[in-house]
């Protein structure tokens, strides 16, 4: 009797089959490779051509930046991945952006005596604003989100923290976690927190607020206020940015303290 | 608002109505638009009426509707003629009238308006009642002078700029389908690469990765969002190579990749480098055998160091000066070195870890003391 699929023979014959299946698979990959290849080759012309006629729209208009960055962001594409990138060469994404993050990096550092390295989103905005000058193109916050986000890839410890309706920008690796970023929010309203305020609106119990509030003072991040009236205040400086009516040098502010 | 004349809302000769809509207010009235006059008559009194001649208008813009508020028309003048006619205000402060529509038909009104405004064919066609013009009257011509002529200006390059933005975002949306497809293409040969497993050659995985790259697609494989190890990055690194040289020497042997991010980008000028791009090049460093490293902290804080730099050798001297100071904090051992404060701290914590310092830790600050707990048992 003759029986089908059985035997040493029907082996073989099934691991020739599988091998020519592959060596088929590595045809197609070859081709689409190719194919890819052709293709990218197209899709570099149509962005030359999209370039030409609305490179100006992406510089001038953030809004479109911000519609341009979501239809990326949707069909799983990064144009701000690497300066070698199209989106980079061709439109001038890149080096807008990349610019940007060298300023902020400038501003976050320049400030870091005086906020430990915690700065809101509206003081870095006009701080960079300042440093462009009168002449440069404009920048929204939306731009400076992106930035940042990109230069996490650095390891500098840059975090964004949202608080009230804004967000808080942080550029030192300081250790925050929810308890802490809690505490910011919270702190927003008034530029400064209190711990009967911390057990009042969070219902915490009082160590675990102190221990929150402690660990701000260690990073610089809150100044502590003995003289208040009632009892002590944490004042964050990143918040209160209103009340400082010039600048002050690092040196300057160690002079003053006694 | 004094820009207003009683008329007695008869058209004049050549004057014809353009449109006119209900529910204005002034509490309830009508809006008419005419060639030559905005014209407004009270509801409940007809006898009650007034004009402002459409040339005293400057600019007009729309304030869209809200929860609450029905959508609006800001009508800005010029200041009051001297010669004006009597109307219902001698005087007033404010330069713009807002006329709200209650029942709708903003757009309509606002476009025909604009239109006015445009023509300007009170111009070409006066009227018997004075109506004062700032400029003689010039028939068939439109002349674009004055404040009028540039708001006008403004009028249509803003529409321009509307058109622009509308033909930009067609051709984005086209691009974008474009893109996609190549997303798409890039994932089925991601996939044909996994299935083989070590069947792809080198050169295809090269090319393959730097087609990624071109596109800003992430690495379907590695789920990294650059192709990394392309040829791009081996160049970069050698390029960094040299850049760094003298940098490093001058720091101490050492720099954050922030610094050397700065450094780099503002060396450039044009065709900056971005972040991901830095760090693949520097993830090269090692493996091509250049006098420079990548090193990534305990913390994640990364710096670039010199082959030859020996952090753990400066540990030793690190200790040397602590123990001179007795105790020193980040800030002051980062003064006396001459660095910045985060390697500052980044050298404390590994001579720490190492088993050299201890540490104080309190709300005064974090504070490393040599650990006499090792040295004088």
């Amino acid at each position: 009797m003759h029986r089908r699929g059985v035997g040493a023979g029907a082996i073989a014959k099934k691991k020739l089959a599988e091998a020519k299946y592959k060596e088929r698979g590595t045809v197609l990959a070859e081709d689409q490779l190719a194919q890819m290849s052709k293709q990218l080759d197209m899709f570099k012309t149509n962005l030359e051509e999209f370039a030409s006629k609305h490179k100006q729209e992406i510089r001038k208009n953030p809004e479109f930046r911000v519609q341009f960055q979501d239809m990326c962001a949707t069909i799983g594409v990064d144009p701000l991945a690497s300066g070698k990138g199209f989106w980079s060469e061709m439109l001038g994404v890149g080096d807008f952006y990349y610019e940007l993050g060298v300023q902020i990096i400038e501003v976050c550092l320049a400030l870091k005596h005086r906020n430990g390295g915690l700065i809101t989103l509206e003081e870095l905005h006009q701080q960079v604003l300042k440093g462009r000058g009168k002449f440069a193109q404009d920048v929204s916050q939306d731009d400076l989100i992106r930035a940042i986000k990109k230069l996490k890839a650095l390891g500098t410890g840059f975090g964004i923290i949202p608080v009230g309706g804004t967000y808080l920008i942080q550029s030192v690796p300081a250790e925050l976690n929810m308890d802490h970023t809690v505490v910011l929010q919270l702190a927003e309203k008034n530029g400064y927190v209190t711990v009967s305020e911390i057990k009042a609106c969070l219902k915490w119990e009082t160590e675990r607020a102190r221990q929150v509030l402690e660990h701000l003072l260690k990073e610089g991040l809150a100044w502590l206020d003995l003289q208040a009236p009632g009892e002590a205040h944490y004042w964050l400086p990143a918040l209160f940015t209103d009340l400082y009516s010039q600048e002050i040098t690092a040196e300057e502010a160690r002079e003053t303290l006694p | 608002m004094d820009r207003f004349v009683w008329t007695s809302g008869l058209l004049e000769i050549n004057e014809t109505l353009v449109i006119q809509q209900r529910g204005i207010k002034f509490d309830a009235g009508t809006l008419l638009l005419s060639t030559h006059r905005l014209i407004w008559r009270d509801h409940k009194n007809h006898e009650c009426c007034m004009a402002i001649p459409l040339s005293q208008i400057v600019f007009i813009e729309e304030q869209a509707a809200g929860i609450g508020k029905s959508a609006k028309i800001v009508v800005h003048l010029h200041t009051a003629p001297p010669n004006k006619e009597p109307g219902p205000f001698q005087s007033s402060k404010n330069s713009y009238i807002k006329l709200s529509f209650k029942e709708h038909g903003q757009i309509e009104f606002y476009r025909r308006l604009s239109e006015e405004m445009t023509q300007r064919r009170w111009e070409n066609v006066p009227v018997s009642q004075s109506l004062q013009t700032n400029r003689g009257p010039q028939p068939g011509r439109i002349r674009a002078v004055g404040i009028v002529g540039i708001e006008r200006k403004l009028e249509e390059k803003r529409k321009e700029t509307d058109k622009n933005i509308s033909e930009a975002f067609e051709d984005l949306s086209k691009l974008m389908i474009k893109a996609k497809e190549m997303v798409e293409l890039s994932k089925s040969i991601a996939n044909k690469i996994k299935d083989k497993q070590g069947d792809i050659t080198e050169d295809e995985t090269i090319r393959f990765k730097s087609y990624l790259l071109s596109m800003g697609i992430a690495n379907p494989v590695t789920r990294e969002t650059y192709g990394s190890g392309t040829q791009y990055h081996m160049q970069l690194a050698r390029q960094l190579a040299g850049i760094l040289q003298v940098p490093l020497e001058e720091r101490g042997g050492i720099m954050s990749l922030t610094e050397v991010y700065c450094l780099v980008n503002r060396a450039r000028g044009m065709e900056l480098l971005s972040p991901e791009d830095l760090v693949n090049a520097c993830k090269m460093l090692e493996a091509l055998k250049l006098p420079l490293r990548l090193r990534v902290f305990d913390s994640g804080v990364m710096v670039i160091e010199l082959q030859s730099h020996k952090e753990e050798e400066m540990v030793a001297s690190a200790l040397e000066t602590v123990s001179e100071k007795g105790s020193l904090t980040s800030e002051e051992f980062a003064k006396l070195v001459g660095m910045s404060v985060l390697l500052a701290k980044e050298r404390l914590l590994l001579a720490e870890k190492m088993g050299h310092l201890c540490r104080d830790d309190s709300v005064e600050g974090l504070r490393f003391y040599p650990n006499l707990f090792m040295t004088q048992s």
